[in-house]
């Protein structure tokens, strides 16, 4: 008589999923544990003497006459212990008529929301429905059918979405805070879509987007912050928000708006390597603050000042590495500045009036109404040419 | 028990660490020590692994790595620059790694050992995981 003996819940079911209990005694309604993540070579089950299994543990399921192992798709026995099943994928795990199977696709049949809280999974997954709002999802290659709301959407590989993307336009959680950014910069989008590979959507309003690939989007872009590490196609508009690109970027129909929403586009740098830059100057901001903070609490009397020590140190000594990361960027931006002439903006629409093009040290903003160009960076300096004639 | 590490200020990330916990269970084969970062909005835990975590171990790997997530953590770092994982300890990894993603907690891996990075890039897991080189990359995930 044998026992199989599981390292993971055979009687998981993803439609009977209840809240989780939080180690303060609250309950997590984001997260519910939708699915059990396997990695390849992990062993899922092995089967064991009856006799080494104490009574009170012992489930009738398990129980097995003959030395048999229940081995499904995507499943093998171990190498060394032909007792043992082990995953020969990554994926995730369930019984399936009687068999432990490994699935590399999941698919969500409905929405991704409080049915499923937020999703982590290791293969690929096809949302059917649409991407609530609030919620997360990190995978390998992500599909989603419906649309995406304010959410997080991260895939390792490819993110297609059918549907489009609409995120929120209130982005900080402090007021005040954005007011100030208001002034100076546009804020970023709290709604992100990253591909490690390519992107493909039909539409995004205040979102930001961030692909290694290339990024196509089948109708407009509005007031999103784009990073591409590729090329960039829009049917549409690109009107609102800023790009971030170092090859090349077509828009279609038309570049910019109407109504003097201003359009950035920045081109000849990494374009993570912005993304960083404005990581960086964002947290030495945050740390100039809490240091001017801490110093003015440190100065009331002896105990404020040994209470915030330890803290004032700590952000004098980040603030230092920040520096020093933001010099060793900054240097590394005039080191790509040479390829920045290879870049190139393609508009075969029209490109509105307020647009502004920076490609590598060059600068230029659009003062008329023109259609189908070419901006280019030459002796450091952006230039338009028609390509009408050519 | 709680209690300020007193070590050379040039090491620069320990003064500024907690010590929580020190735990070296006998008979394990791989210990767990706890510290967490100061702070006055959510905590950053660091939890500092040693030895080797095969599939023996993973209820206890399982029940370290979820005790150091408490009702204020927001961050994790896992130090495993001295840690081999078998497979299945890379599965619980995941799981975990899952769980911290469900719960909007930011989870980090200091400085993983060879076999560590090798596992995960031959997994194609890499990418999953938030990867921190340096002291300064900590001291960059400490809330202050």
């Amino acid at each position: 008589m044998y026992y199989l003996h599981h390292y993971f819940d055979p009687d998981f079911r993803h439609t009977q999923l209840s809240p989780v209990w939080e180690p303060d005694g609250s309950i997590s309604s984001r997260y519910l544990g939708y699915v059990q993540n396997v990695v390849r070579g992990q062993v899922l089950a092995e089967l064991t003497d009856l006799k080494f299994v104490s009574e009170n543990a012992r489930d009738p399921r398990f129980i097995y006459h003959e030395r048999r192992l229940p081995i499904g798709p995507n499943c093998a026995a171990h190498e060394s212990n032909p007792d043992k099943i082990v995953a020969a994928a990554n994926g995730y795990v369930f019984y399936n008529n009687g068999l432990i199977s490994v699935k590399r696709l999941l698919n969500i049949r409905n929405d991704l929301g409080f049915h499923t809280g937020n999703v982590f999974f290791v293969g690929d997954v096809a949302v059917h429905g649409d991407v609530q709002t609030g919620f997360a999802l990190h995978a390998a290659n992500v599909l989603v059918k419906g649309h995406i709301e304010s959410s997080k959407v991260k895939g390792v590989g490819d993110v297609v979405c059918l549907k489009g993307i609409r995120g929120n336009a209130a982005l900080a959680s402090d007021e005040e805070k954005q007011e100030e950014q208001q002034k100076e910069e546009p804020l970023i989008p709290s709604t992100l879509v990253q591909a490690g590979g390519n992107l493909r959507l039909p539409f995004c309003e205040h979102v930001q987007l961030r692909a290694h690939g290339n990024i196509i989007i089948d109708g407009s872009c509005l007031h999103s912050m784009v990073y591409v590490g590729g090329n960039l196609v829009v049917k549409g508009r690109l009107q609102g928000g800023t790009v971030f690109a170092n090859k090349l970027i077509y828009v279609e129909s038309r570049l910019g708006s109407d109504y003097s929403v201003p359009t950035r586009v920045m081109m000849g740098y990494d374009a993570f390597d912005y993304l960083q830059l404005q990581k960086i100057e964002t947290r030495i901001a945050y740390l100039k603050d809490r240091k001017a903070f801490f110093e003015s609490m440190g100065s009331r009397n002896q105990v404020m000042e040994q209470e915030y020590a330890e803290r004032l140190k700590l952000v004098k000594f980040e603030l230092r590495a920040l520096s020093q990361r933001h010099k060793i960027l900054w240097n590394r931006f005039e080191q790509d500045g040479l390829r920045a002439s290879e870049c190139r903006l393609v508009v075969p629409g029209r490109v509105m009036p307020g647009c502004e093009i920076y490609i590598g040290a060059g600068y230029l903003q659009t003062h008329d109404t023109d259609s189908d160009v070419t901006f280019y960076l030459e002796d450091d300096e952006v230039k338009m040419r028609s390509n009408k004639n050519r | 028990m709680d209690y300020f590490i007193d070590v050379n200020p040039l090491e620069g990330l320990a003064e500024v660490l907690t010590l929580n916990v020190a735990e070296y269970k006998a008979g394990s084969r791989y210990t767990c020590r706890v510290f967490s970062a100061h702070g006055n909005e959510r905590q950053t835990v660091f939890g500092c692994f040693q030895g080797r975590i095969a599939l023996k171990d993973n209820q206890e790997f399982k029940a370290a790595l979820y005790d150091l997530v408490s009702e204020n953590t927001g961050k994790v770092i896992l130090d495993f620059k001295d840690v081999f994982l078998s497979r299945s300890a890379v599965g619980v990894l995941v799981g975990f790694a899952a769980s911290m993603h469900g719960r909007n907690k930011g989870l980090y891996l200091y400085r993983p050992s060879q076999q560590i990075r090798a596992s995960l890039q031959e997994l194609d897991l890499l990418p999953f995981f938030r990867i921190l080189e340096s002291e300064n990359d900590v001291v960059a995930r400490l809330r202050l």
